[in-house]
Protein backbone atom coordinates (compact mmCIF):
# COMPACT_ATOMS: atom_id res chain seq x y z
CA UNK A 1 0.00 0.00 0.00
CA UNK A 2 2.69 2.64 0.81
CA UNK A 3 4.66 1.86 -2.35
CA UNK A 4 2.32 3.32 -5.02
CA UNK A 5 1.00 6.16 -2.87
CA UNK A 6 4.44 7.44 -1.88
CA UNK A 7 5.81 7.03 -5.40
CA UNK A 8 2.82 8.95 -6.73
CA UNK A 9 3.45 11.88 -4.39
CA UNK A 10 7.19 11.88 -5.21
CA UNK A 11 6.50 11.93 -8.96
CA UNK A 12 3.60 14.38 -8.77
CA UNK A 13 5.44 16.93 -6.68
CA UNK A 14 8.96 16.37 -7.98
CA UNK A 15 11.36 17.86 -6.91
CA UNK A 16 9.63 19.70 -4.07
CA UNK A 17 8.64 16.51 -2.22
CA UNK A 18 11.27 14.16 -3.59
CA UNK A 19 11.84 12.85 -0.08
CA UNK A 20 8.79 10.64 -0.62
CA UNK A 21 11.19 8.37 -2.50
CA UNK A 22 12.32 7.36 0.97
CA UNK A 23 8.91 5.81 1.68
CA UNK A 24 8.95 4.21 -1.77
CA UNK A 25 12.40 2.77 -1.06
CA UNK A 26 11.36 1.48 2.37
CA UNK A 27 8.24 -0.18 0.94
CA UNK A 28 10.26 -1.70 -1.93
CA UNK A 29 12.85 -3.13 0.47
CA UNK A 30 10.05 -4.52 2.63
CA UNK A 31 8.29 -6.08 -0.37
CA UNK A 32 11.50 -7.74 -1.58
CA UNK A 33 12.24 -8.94 1.95
CA UNK A 34 8.76 -10.49 2.11
CA UNK A 35 9.42 -12.54 -1.03
CA UNK A 36 12.40 -14.26 0.57
CA UNK A 37 11.21 -14.70 4.14
CA UNK A 38 10.29 -18.26 5.18
CA UNK A 39 6.79 -18.78 6.56
CA UNK A 40 7.94 -19.54 10.10
CA UNK A 41 9.82 -16.22 10.27
CA UNK A 42 7.02 -13.99 9.04
CA UNK A 43 6.95 -12.19 12.43
CA UNK A 44 10.52 -11.02 11.79
CA UNK A 45 9.40 -9.55 8.51
CA UNK A 46 6.43 -7.83 10.19
CA UNK A 47 8.71 -6.28 12.83
CA UNK A 48 11.14 -5.01 10.20
CA UNK A 49 8.16 -3.64 8.27
CA UNK A 50 6.97 -1.87 11.42
CA UNK A 51 10.40 -0.31 11.86
CA UNK A 52 11.16 0.62 8.25
CA UNK A 53 7.86 2.11 7.12
CA UNK A 54 7.11 4.25 10.20
CA UNK A 55 10.75 5.47 10.21
CA UNK A 56 10.40 6.58 6.58
CA UNK A 57 7.00 8.14 7.26
CA UNK A 58 8.35 9.94 10.30
CA UNK A 59 11.08 11.59 8.22
CA UNK A 60 8.58 12.43 5.47
CA UNK A 61 6.19 13.90 8.01
CA UNK A 62 8.91 16.09 9.55
CA UNK A 63 10.02 17.33 6.13
CA UNK A 64 6.39 17.91 5.12
CA UNK A 65 5.80 19.96 8.26
CA UNK A 66 8.92 21.99 7.53
CA UNK A 67 7.82 22.51 3.93
CA UNK A 68 4.33 23.54 5.04
CA UNK A 69 5.84 26.12 7.37
CA UNK A 70 8.39 27.55 4.99
CA UNK A 71 7.02 27.14 1.48
CA UNK A 72 3.34 26.39 1.88
CA UNK A 73 2.20 29.86 0.95
CA UNK A 74 4.35 29.93 -2.15
CA UNK A 75 3.13 26.59 -3.44
CA UNK A 76 -0.53 27.11 -2.94
CA UNK A 77 -2.95 28.00 -5.74
CA UNK A 78 -2.36 24.39 -6.61
CA UNK A 79 -3.75 23.06 -3.38
CA UNK A 80 -3.28 19.65 -1.88
CA UNK A 81 -6.83 18.61 -2.57
CA UNK A 82 -6.90 19.96 -6.09
CA UNK A 83 -3.75 18.25 -7.24
CA UNK A 84 -5.22 14.95 -8.24
CA UNK B 1 -15.50 11.68 -14.82
CA UNK B 2 -19.06 12.68 -15.83
CA UNK B 3 -20.50 15.72 -14.08
CA UNK B 4 -23.42 18.06 -14.73
CA UNK B 5 -22.24 20.50 -17.37
CA UNK B 6 -23.95 23.62 -16.08
CA UNK B 7 -22.19 25.36 -13.21
CA UNK B 8 -25.40 25.74 -11.21
CA UNK B 9 -26.35 22.11 -11.72
CA UNK B 10 -22.89 21.07 -10.64
CA UNK B 11 -23.08 23.20 -7.49
CA UNK B 12 -26.53 21.77 -6.72
CA UNK B 13 -25.28 18.21 -7.23
CA UNK B 14 -22.23 18.63 -5.03
CA UNK B 15 -24.16 20.52 -2.36
CA UNK B 16 -26.85 17.86 -2.01
CA UNK B 17 -24.32 15.04 -2.14
CA UNK B 18 -21.46 16.70 -0.26
CA UNK B 19 -21.46 14.26 2.65
CA UNK B 20 -21.78 11.28 0.31
CA UNK B 21 -18.90 12.42 -1.89
CA UNK B 22 -16.48 12.56 1.04
CA UNK B 23 -14.90 9.39 -0.26
CA UNK B 24 -11.87 9.36 2.01
CA UNK B 25 -14.15 8.11 4.78
CA UNK B 26 -14.90 5.00 2.73
CA UNK B 27 -11.19 4.70 1.95
CA UNK B 28 -10.34 4.77 5.66
CA UNK B 29 -13.03 2.21 6.37
CA UNK B 30 -11.73 -0.05 3.60
CA UNK B 31 -8.11 0.38 4.70
CA UNK B 32 -9.04 -0.51 8.30
CA UNK B 33 -10.81 -3.68 7.17
CA UNK B 34 -7.92 -4.56 4.86
CA UNK B 35 -5.45 -4.09 7.73
CA UNK B 36 -7.54 -6.56 9.74
CA UNK B 37 -7.41 -9.14 6.95
CA UNK B 38 -3.63 -8.73 6.58
CA UNK B 39 -3.11 -8.90 10.37
CA UNK B 40 -5.16 -12.11 10.52
CA UNK B 41 -3.05 -13.63 7.74
CA UNK B 42 0.23 -12.56 9.36
CA UNK B 43 -0.49 -13.39 12.98
CA UNK B 44 -2.17 -16.75 13.09
CA UNK B 45 -5.10 -18.26 11.31
CA UNK B 46 -6.20 -19.72 14.63
CA UNK B 47 -7.16 -16.22 15.80
CA UNK B 48 -10.72 -15.10 15.60
CA UNK B 49 -10.97 -12.57 12.75
CA UNK B 50 -14.08 -11.00 14.30
CA UNK B 51 -12.12 -10.21 17.46
CA UNK B 52 -9.45 -8.44 15.41
CA UNK B 53 -12.14 -6.62 13.44
CA UNK B 54 -13.73 -5.27 16.62
CA UNK B 55 -10.47 -3.78 17.82
CA UNK B 56 -9.32 -2.47 14.45
CA UNK B 57 -12.66 -1.07 13.39
CA UNK B 58 -13.13 0.93 16.55
CA UNK B 59 -9.69 2.47 16.52
CA UNK B 60 -8.91 2.99 12.85
CA UNK B 61 -12.24 4.16 11.75
CA UNK B 62 -12.94 6.45 14.65
CA UNK B 63 -9.58 8.22 14.34
CA UNK B 64 -9.81 8.22 10.56
CA UNK B 65 -13.30 9.66 10.43
CA UNK B 66 -12.37 12.48 12.80
CA UNK B 67 -9.40 13.29 10.61
CA UNK B 68 -11.45 13.10 7.39
CA UNK B 69 -14.10 15.44 8.82
CA UNK B 70 -11.47 18.04 9.55
CA UNK B 71 -9.78 17.49 6.20
CA UNK B 72 -12.97 18.14 4.23
CA UNK B 73 -13.98 21.08 6.40
CA UNK B 74 -10.54 22.61 5.98
CA UNK B 75 -10.25 22.22 2.22
CA UNK B 76 -13.84 22.35 0.99
CA UNK B 77 -15.76 24.04 3.79
CA UNK B 78 -19.19 22.99 4.95
CA UNK B 79 -22.60 23.04 3.34
CA UNK B 80 -25.11 25.40 4.97
CA UNK B 81 -27.83 23.45 6.74
CA UNK B 82 -30.92 22.97 4.61
CA UNK B 83 -34.37 21.61 5.44
CA UNK B 84 -34.49 17.85 5.15
CA UNK B 85 -38.06 16.77 4.36
CA UNK B 86 -37.23 13.09 4.31
CA UNK B 87 -36.27 11.68 7.72
CA UNK B 88 -37.01 15.13 9.13
CA UNK B 89 -37.85 13.76 12.57
CA UNK B 90 -34.54 11.90 12.80
CA UNK B 91 -32.55 14.96 11.78
CA UNK B 92 -34.55 17.20 14.08
CA UNK B 93 -33.76 14.93 17.02
CA UNK B 94 -30.11 14.46 16.11
CA UNK B 95 -29.54 18.20 15.59
CA UNK B 96 -31.65 19.31 18.53
CA UNK B 97 -33.27 21.75 16.11
CA UNK B 98 -36.39 22.30 18.20
CA UNK B 99 -34.41 24.25 20.76
CA UNK B 100 -32.35 26.26 18.35
CA UNK B 101 -34.89 27.13 15.64
CA UNK B 102 -32.38 26.61 12.88
CA UNK B 103 -32.78 24.62 9.69
CA UNK B 104 -31.70 21.03 9.88
CA UNK B 105 -29.45 19.10 7.55
CA UNK B 106 -27.84 15.75 6.94
CA UNK B 107 -25.71 14.70 9.89
CA UNK B 108 -23.02 12.73 8.11
CA UNK B 109 -22.06 10.38 5.33
CA UNK B 110 -24.93 7.93 5.41
CA UNK B 111 -23.25 5.27 3.25
CA UNK B 112 -20.01 5.05 5.21
CA UNK B 113 -21.87 4.94 8.53
CA UNK B 114 -24.31 2.27 7.34
CA UNK B 115 -21.45 0.04 6.20
CA UNK B 116 -19.50 0.73 9.39
CA UNK B 117 -22.42 -0.17 11.64
CA UNK B 118 -23.14 -3.32 9.62
CA UNK B 119 -19.48 -4.26 9.96
CA UNK B 120 -19.61 -3.78 13.72
CA UNK B 121 -22.78 -5.89 13.98
CA UNK B 122 -21.07 -8.58 11.87
CA UNK B 123 -18.05 -8.51 14.18
CA UNK B 124 -20.02 -8.73 17.44
CA UNK B 125 -22.35 -11.35 16.05
CA UNK B 126 -19.38 -13.35 14.78
CA UNK B 127 -17.96 -13.59 18.29
CA UNK B 128 -21.05 -15.33 19.65
CA UNK B 129 -23.16 -16.60 16.79
CA UNK B 130 -21.09 -16.82 13.57
CA UNK B 131 -22.67 -17.91 10.33
CA UNK B 132 -25.11 -16.72 7.73
CA UNK B 133 -25.07 -13.83 5.33
CA UNK B 134 -22.67 -10.99 6.13
CA UNK B 135 -24.54 -7.81 7.02
CA UNK B 136 -21.62 -5.74 5.77
CA UNK B 137 -22.02 -7.29 2.32
CA UNK B 138 -25.75 -6.57 2.44
CA UNK B 139 -25.06 -2.96 3.47
CA UNK B 140 -22.54 -2.45 0.66
CA UNK B 141 -25.00 -3.95 -1.83
CA UNK B 142 -27.88 -1.82 -0.60
CA UNK B 143 -25.86 1.38 -0.54
CA UNK B 144 -24.44 0.71 -4.01
CA UNK B 145 -27.93 0.12 -5.41
CA UNK B 146 -29.14 3.36 -3.81
CA UNK B 147 -26.23 5.30 -5.31
CA UNK B 148 -26.69 3.73 -8.75
CA UNK B 149 -30.42 4.54 -8.74
CA UNK B 150 -29.95 8.12 -7.50
CA UNK B 151 -26.63 9.13 -9.11
CA UNK B 152 -25.81 6.28 -11.48
CA UNK B 153 -24.90 8.69 -14.27
CA UNK B 154 -22.23 10.43 -12.23
CA UNK B 155 -21.12 7.61 -9.97
CA UNK B 156 -21.11 4.45 -12.10
CA UNK B 157 -18.13 3.13 -10.14
CA UNK B 158 -20.62 1.85 -7.57
CA UNK B 159 -21.09 -1.09 -9.93
CA UNK B 160 -17.88 -2.32 -8.32
CA UNK B 161 -19.43 -1.93 -4.87
CA UNK B 162 -22.50 -3.80 -6.08
CA UNK B 163 -20.37 -6.63 -7.49
CA UNK B 164 -18.35 -6.87 -4.25
CA UNK B 165 -21.52 -6.87 -2.13
CA UNK B 166 -23.19 -9.56 -4.23
CA UNK B 167 -19.99 -11.65 -4.10
CA UNK B 168 -19.97 -11.24 -0.31
CA UNK B 169 -23.59 -12.35 0.01
CA UNK B 170 -23.08 -15.38 -2.20
CA UNK B 171 -19.87 -16.45 -0.37
CA UNK B 172 -21.46 -16.31 3.07
CA UNK B 173 -24.94 -17.49 2.10
CA UNK B 174 -24.34 -21.13 3.00
CA UNK B 175 -22.11 -20.71 6.07
CA UNK B 176 -23.87 -22.61 8.88
CA UNK B 177 -24.87 -20.83 12.10
CA UNK B 178 -23.66 -21.98 15.51
CA UNK B 179 -23.44 -20.63 19.06
CA UNK B 180 -19.93 -20.44 20.46
CA UNK B 181 -17.79 -18.64 23.01
CA UNK B 182 -15.11 -16.12 22.04
CA UNK B 183 -11.80 -17.70 21.13
CA UNK B 184 -10.27 -19.39 18.09
CA UNK B 185 -12.66 -19.92 15.21
CA UNK B 186 -12.32 -22.89 12.84
CA UNK B 187 -10.67 -21.75 9.63
CA UNK B 188 -13.48 -23.30 7.58
CA UNK B 189 -15.95 -20.91 9.24
CA UNK B 190 -13.61 -17.91 9.39
CA UNK B 191 -12.27 -18.10 5.84
CA UNK B 192 -15.41 -17.01 3.91
CA UNK B 193 -15.75 -13.93 6.14
CA UNK B 194 -12.07 -13.04 5.81
CA UNK B 195 -12.37 -13.41 2.04
CA UNK B 196 -15.41 -11.17 1.78
CA UNK B 197 -13.89 -8.61 4.17
CA UNK B 198 -10.91 -8.47 1.79
CA UNK B 199 -13.14 -8.09 -1.28
CA UNK B 200 -15.34 -5.45 0.36
CA UNK B 201 -12.30 -3.55 1.64
CA UNK B 202 -10.75 -3.27 -1.82
CA UNK B 203 -14.09 -2.19 -3.30
CA UNK B 204 -14.57 0.45 -0.57
CA UNK B 205 -11.08 1.87 -1.14
CA UNK B 206 -11.65 2.11 -4.91
CA UNK B 207 -15.15 3.64 -4.81
CA UNK B 208 -14.05 5.99 -2.02
CA UNK B 209 -11.10 7.26 -4.05
CA UNK B 210 -13.33 7.75 -7.09
CA UNK B 211 -15.92 9.62 -4.99
CA UNK B 212 -13.17 11.87 -3.64
CA UNK B 213 -11.92 12.46 -7.17
CA UNK B 214 -15.44 13.38 -8.26
CA UNK B 215 -15.71 15.91 -5.43
CA UNK B 216 -12.31 17.42 -6.27
CA UNK B 217 -13.21 17.62 -9.96
CA UNK B 218 -16.53 19.25 -9.20
CA UNK B 219 -14.97 21.80 -6.86
CA UNK B 220 -12.08 22.66 -9.15
CA UNK B 221 -13.08 21.92 -12.77
CA UNK B 222 -10.06 20.94 -14.82
CA UNK B 223 -7.94 20.05 -11.83
CA UNK B 224 -8.10 16.33 -12.45
CA UNK B 225 -7.29 16.61 -16.14
CA UNK B 226 -4.67 19.33 -15.81
CA UNK B 227 -1.08 18.55 -16.44
CA UNK B 228 1.74 18.70 -13.96
CA UNK B 229 0.84 20.26 -10.61
CA UNK B 230 2.60 20.92 -7.38
CA UNK B 231 0.78 20.71 -4.12
CA UNK B 232 1.55 22.11 -0.72
CA UNK B 233 1.48 19.41 1.95
CA UNK B 234 -1.72 19.41 3.96
CA UNK B 235 -0.88 20.22 7.57
CA UNK B 236 -3.49 17.86 8.97
CA UNK B 237 -2.28 14.91 6.90
CA UNK B 238 1.36 15.68 7.70
CA UNK B 239 0.57 15.82 11.41
CA UNK B 240 -1.52 12.63 11.23
CA UNK B 241 1.27 10.79 9.41
CA UNK B 242 3.92 12.15 11.75
CA UNK B 243 2.07 11.24 14.94
CA UNK B 244 0.99 7.80 13.66
CA UNK B 245 4.49 6.89 12.50
CA UNK B 246 6.14 8.24 15.65
CA UNK B 247 3.64 6.32 17.82
CA UNK B 248 4.21 3.03 15.99
CA UNK B 249 7.96 3.46 16.02
CA UNK B 250 8.00 4.33 19.74
CA UNK B 251 5.97 1.22 20.59
CA UNK B 252 8.09 -1.18 18.55
CA UNK B 253 11.42 0.28 19.69
CA UNK B 254 10.37 0.16 23.35
CA UNK B 255 9.09 -3.39 22.89
CA UNK B 256 12.46 -4.49 21.51
CA UNK B 257 14.35 -2.54 24.18
CA UNK B 258 12.45 -4.04 27.11
CA UNK B 259 11.27 -7.46 25.89
CA UNK B 260 13.85 -8.32 23.24
CA UNK B 261 13.25 -9.20 19.61
CA UNK B 262 9.60 -10.26 19.25
CA UNK B 263 8.95 -13.96 18.70
CA UNK B 264 5.20 -13.81 19.08
CA UNK B 265 3.27 -11.62 16.65
CA UNK B 266 0.25 -11.40 18.91
CA UNK B 267 2.22 -9.58 21.63
CA UNK B 268 3.48 -7.02 19.10
CA UNK B 269 -0.04 -6.57 17.80
CA UNK B 270 -1.41 -6.02 21.31
CA UNK B 271 1.36 -3.54 22.13
CA UNK B 272 0.61 -1.59 18.95
CA UNK B 273 -3.10 -1.53 19.70
CA UNK B 274 -2.43 -0.21 23.22
CA UNK B 275 -0.10 2.44 21.80
CA UNK B 276 -2.69 3.59 19.27
CA UNK B 277 -5.36 3.66 21.97
CA UNK B 278 -3.10 5.95 24.01
CA UNK B 279 -2.74 8.18 20.95
CA UNK B 280 -6.50 8.24 20.50
CA UNK B 281 -7.10 9.19 24.13
CA UNK B 282 -4.44 11.91 23.87
CA UNK B 283 -6.06 13.30 20.71
CA UNK B 284 -9.47 13.30 22.38
CA UNK B 285 -8.12 15.15 25.41
CA UNK B 286 -6.66 17.80 23.11
CA UNK B 287 -10.00 18.09 21.29
CA UNK B 288 -11.81 18.41 24.61
CA UNK B 289 -9.50 21.21 25.67
CA UNK B 290 -10.08 22.95 22.36
CA UNK B 291 -13.87 22.64 22.70
CA UNK B 292 -13.79 24.03 26.23
CA UNK B 293 -11.71 26.97 25.04
CA UNK B 294 -14.27 27.59 22.28
CA UNK B 295 -17.13 27.47 24.78
CA UNK B 296 -15.39 29.93 27.05
CA UNK B 297 -14.91 32.23 24.08
CA UNK B 298 -11.17 32.16 24.40
CA UNK B 299 -9.20 32.80 21.22
CA UNK B 300 -8.72 29.47 19.52
CA UNK B 301 -6.28 28.75 16.77
CA UNK B 302 -8.48 28.49 13.67
CA UNK B 303 -6.91 26.31 11.04
CA UNK B 304 -8.68 28.01 8.12
CA UNK B 305 -6.80 31.20 8.97
CA UNK B 306 -3.63 29.38 8.22
CA UNK B 307 -4.78 28.66 4.73
CA UNK B 308 -3.82 30.92 1.88
CA UNK B 309 -6.26 33.17 0.09
CA UNK B 310 -7.07 30.74 -2.75
CA UNK B 311 -8.42 28.13 -0.42
CA UNK B 312 -10.42 30.60 1.66
CA UNK B 313 -12.05 31.79 -1.57
CA UNK B 314 -13.07 28.25 -2.36
CA UNK B 315 -14.58 27.85 1.08
CA UNK B 316 -16.57 31.04 0.69
CA UNK B 317 -18.37 29.62 -2.34
CA UNK B 318 -20.58 27.64 0.03
CA UNK B 319 -20.32 28.97 3.50
CA UNK B 320 -20.46 32.66 2.71
CA UNK B 321 -17.54 33.34 5.05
Amino acid sequence: MPLPSHLRIAVRDWPVRRYYLLGTLAASVSSIHFMFVPEQRVVDWAVWFLILIPAAMLIEGILDARLARSNGERLIGETHAAAW
Amino acid sequence: MPLPGERLQRIAFVTTRYAELQGLKLVILGAGVLANVVAWGLLSEALNPFQLMNMQAGLWIYIGTLWADRYYARWFGSVPLVPAPRFALFYAVSNDAAHRSVPVGKPDTVGAWAVFIALLIDSFKGLIYPGGVSLAAVAVTGYSVWVLVEDGVYRPHYLLGLAAGVAGISLTWAVPFGFRLPGPLPTAVAMPYVQIFGILAVALVVVGLLDHRLLVTAMAPGAASAGRRYSAPDRGISRFRLVGAAGSLTVIVHYIAFAGWPRNGEFVYSALMLGWMALLIGAQLLDLRRMRAEQRGAPVKVETDELPAGVRCRRSMWSGT
